[in-house]
């Protein structure tokens, strides 16, 4: 662990002249620069790879719905996961078309429905009516039941069963409803995205001082900031911390997220595998890293950014699923101690170092404020 | 390197033409200015130092420190843990030490902000009763020790800054109106559904007297820092959680029995306050309101009586502020470190010369007592 020990000394920059000291290399073009390939081979694909997921998920549940059998809810299954799977890929994204009419929080309705997804649903299919799973109604019914957390429940609760008639009825009619929004939703972000009244990336290229939706390239580079530093957040404080606890016998396995799909763990390794594309770049394009490098102001950090992802990524893909019983395991309880602490390592250096590096003006009071 | 004003150390600060009247007719023996810092070796502490930036009291903390209840007339202060912590320490402002430790009681947090009543022997302290998720005023004794007397409903979620009223019994508290638990810490759960208030409470019995929202539209204008000027006129400091996109202001009066009335800013400081103010205080005659925006580096003056607003002036990760001696202008902290003394009028400052004040990363509050 001692290589990811805060160097907290060196992001003490008394740089009361804002943005003359810190990253005295950085410009608006190379903000420009960095920001256009990361919304075009980072934020697009994946948003788009997200659509194709959800709408094969549609399909298969309109699929499954006329015809209900047993290798019909396994095909479901399958597709639930290529669409979570999508979702973490993109899910650190938190500013653009995904927070337009509260999408971020229909698609996945999550740490704060932790225990009322299950309520929620019980309910709507207990009210067997049909005016709620209209389009409109359904579209601002609770978040809830309109997402991701709805569908696991349907698919992995005891009470799988979908079909023509009775309650089996209902929980097919919730669970078209749920996948259509889905598709909807992700098709609507991806088009947000690419025209439409704001077109995110035309505005974030084309930035406008006074009127626009970004005022400069380096807000555009603030917003990726800070969607890579929240990723990592959540990853620390909200996957892993809540599950894990103080002590074996104060962990709580029920805290897991996606814990009926038992794919905790696969969500903390591809959200780090996220973030680390959103540092390293890819698909040939540069990513916030570049940013850090180029600043010519931290020679250490980028080494230590690219060793940090490559060891948490490495404790991670190492542990036995599921989290929950790996916490209440002494042998792999081990591991999931040494992830968090990677985990909230890295959320540390990212805060105190390459905040200044990168010349955001992101501080100790700003960003993480109260 | 572009030289802006504010970095001309040493320039002269133009006075402000107020009336003389509006001005505290005596100064006090000696104003000390209180806030939390982290040193450069990673420490928090809490701190008080003189308007020439030299220290008079240092004391670690356990962990990240917030802001302070000040009891009127008397040396004593209470420093409150950030959220969601659950210490808060006594001090002592003439010894210049820590007198003692309050702790949260179990099931509830501190948010991070207190007030005294106007005779020093209540403190009322805003606290999360996460479990029921409702917020709390945990009421102390201070002559017993500090002993927990109970609680009042804050009427909301998320209380936050707290204040008292010109006439000793009206507190005003911010219901920020986000959700979080201690154990997801900084996790924010419930932006969707948000209603934050400001309401007025009778501290004796816990009344509700008066209740203030924004249009339903603003509903995501979460109420956080208050600050209370001349004639009680209330100013709210607020954070916007809807999307990036949006232009609101974030900063609004309130007098009991009115309505609420939106501060306005040229475009271009609006988008550069980035949706978030850090802190609010008025100056000395209590008609000049100042307000930081930490995440766009920069402060915000307005008039309050004209509702006009007079400038803004640029600091990094600026965010603690508190009247300074002189009517219109204040002196704010910095948390990549250093203290400026600033002219709201001419928007000019310059950073006071101390090695303690450069060397120390100045947390959210600064606040001024004088002993």
């Amino acid at each position: 662990m001692s290589s990811l020990r805060v160097g907290f000394a060196a992001a003490l920059a008394m740089a009361l002249c804002a943005g003359s000291t810190a990253a005295e290399g950085l410009g608006e073009p190379d903000y420009a620069e960095v920001n256009a390939a990361i919304v075009e081979q980072h934020v697009l694909p994946r948003y788009e790879a997200l659509a194709e997921a959800a709408g094969a998920l549609d399909t298969a549940a309109a699929a499954h719905c006329a015809k209900p059998d047993g290798d019909g809810l396994e095909e479901l299954r399958r597709h639930y996961h290529h669409t979570m799977d999508a979702w973490m890929g993109i899910q650190h994204v938190q500013f653009g078309p995904i927070e337009l009419f509260q999408r971020g929080y229909r698609l996945y309705f999550w740490p704060r429905g932790q225990g009322r997804i299950a309520g929620a649903v019980d309910e709507l299919l207990a009210a067997r009516d049909e005016s709620r799973f209209a389009d409109e109604a359904f579209r601002k019914a609770s978040v809830a039941t309109q997402g991701l957390p709805a569908m696991e429940q349907l698919l992995y609760s005891e009470a799988r069963v979908f079909g023509a008639s009775g309650e089996a009825l209902w929980r097919c009619r919730l669970l078209t409803a749920i996948s259509a929004n889905l598709r909807d939703m992700t098709v609507e972000i991806v088009a947000d995205w690419q025209g439409g009244r704001v077109a995110f990336a035309r505005s974030m290229a084309e930035p406008e001082p006074e009127t626009g939706y970004f005022g400069s390239h380096k807000d555009g580079t603030l917003e990726l900031f800070k969607s890579f530093y929240t990723g990592l957040q959540l990853i620390a404080d909200a996957r892993l911390s809540p599950v894990v606890g103080q002590s074996l016998e104060t962990a709580r396995p029920r805290m897991a997220e996606t814990r009926l799909s038992e794919r905790s763990l696969r969500n903390v390794v591809l959200s780090l595998e996220a973030l680390q594309a959103l540092y390293l770049g890819e698909n040939d394009g540069p990513g916030l890293g570049v940013l850090v490098v180029e600043s010519g102001s931290d020679a250490k950090l980028d080494p230590l950014m690219r060793r940090a992802f490559e060891k948490t990524l490495a404790t991670a893909r190492g542990i036995a699923p599921p989290l929950g019983e790996a916490v209440k395991d002494p042998a792999r309880r081990t591991q999931v101690e040494t992830l968090r602490t990677q985990a909230t390592a890295m959320k540390q250096i990212v805060e105190t170092r390459m905040a200044t590096v990168l010349g955001l003006g992101v501080g100790f009071n700003a960003l993480d404020g109260d | 390197m572009v030289i802006d004003r504010r970095c001309l150390v040493g320039s002269v600060l133009a006075g402000l033409a107020l009336p003389p009247a509006l001005a505290k007719a005596a100064l006090p023996d000696k104003r000390l200015y209180l806030s939390a810092r982290r040193s450069g070796d990673g420490a928090f502490w809490v701190s008080a130092f003189t308007a020439q930036g030299v220290s008079h009291l240092d004391v670690p903390l356990p962990g990240r420190g917030h802001s302070f209840a000040v009891q009127p007339d008397g040396p004593v202060a209470v420093h409150f843990a950030r959220r969601p912590g659950r210490f808060a320490k006594v001090l002592d402002l003439r010894e210049g030490r820590a007198l003692a430790e309050i702790e949260a009681p179990a099931q509830r947090h501190f948010y991070g902000h207190g007030v005294f009543a106007a005779e020093g022997a209540l403190l009322y302290a805003t606290e999360n009763d996460y479990e029921a998720e409702r917020g709390v005023i945990g009421v102390y004794d201070a002559s017993a020790g500090y002993r927990r007397l109970g609680e009042l409903a804050s009427h909301g979620i998320g209380p936050h800054d707290i204040r008292l009223l010109s006439d000793g019994e009206t507190l005003a508290v911010a219901n920020g109106g986000i959700a979080t638990r201690p154990d997801l810490p900084r996790v924010k759960l419930n932006l969707p559904s948000m209603t934050p208030s400001l309401v007025y409470l009778d501290r004796r019995d816990g009344r509700l007297l008066e209740e203030v929202r924004l249009a339903p539209e603003l509903h995501q204008l979460s109420i956080r820092h208050l600050a209370v000027g001349a004639d009680d006129h209330v100013a709210i400091a607020m954070q916007y959680e809807g999307p990036f996109g949006d232009r609101v202001s974030l900063v609004a009066l309130h007098r009991r029995g009115g309505q609420p009335r939106l501060l306005d800013a040229p475009p271009s400081v609006l988008r550069g306050m980035k949706h978030y103010c850090g802190s609010a205080a008025f100056d000395h005659s209590g008609r000049v309101l100042a307000v930081s925006a930490p995440r766009g580096n920069r402060l915000v003056f307005w008039d309050v009586e004209e509702g006009r607003f007079l400038s803004s002036v640029e600091l990094a990760d600026g965010c603690g502020i508190a009247a300074a001696e002189t009517p219109g202008q204040f002196l704010a902290s910095s948390g990549v470190g250093g203290v400026v003394l600033v002219d709201a009028v001419s928007g000019l400052s310059h950073q006071l010369a101390s090695d303690f004040l450069n060397g120390s990363q100045w947390d959210n509050h600064l606040l001024a007592a004088d002993i």
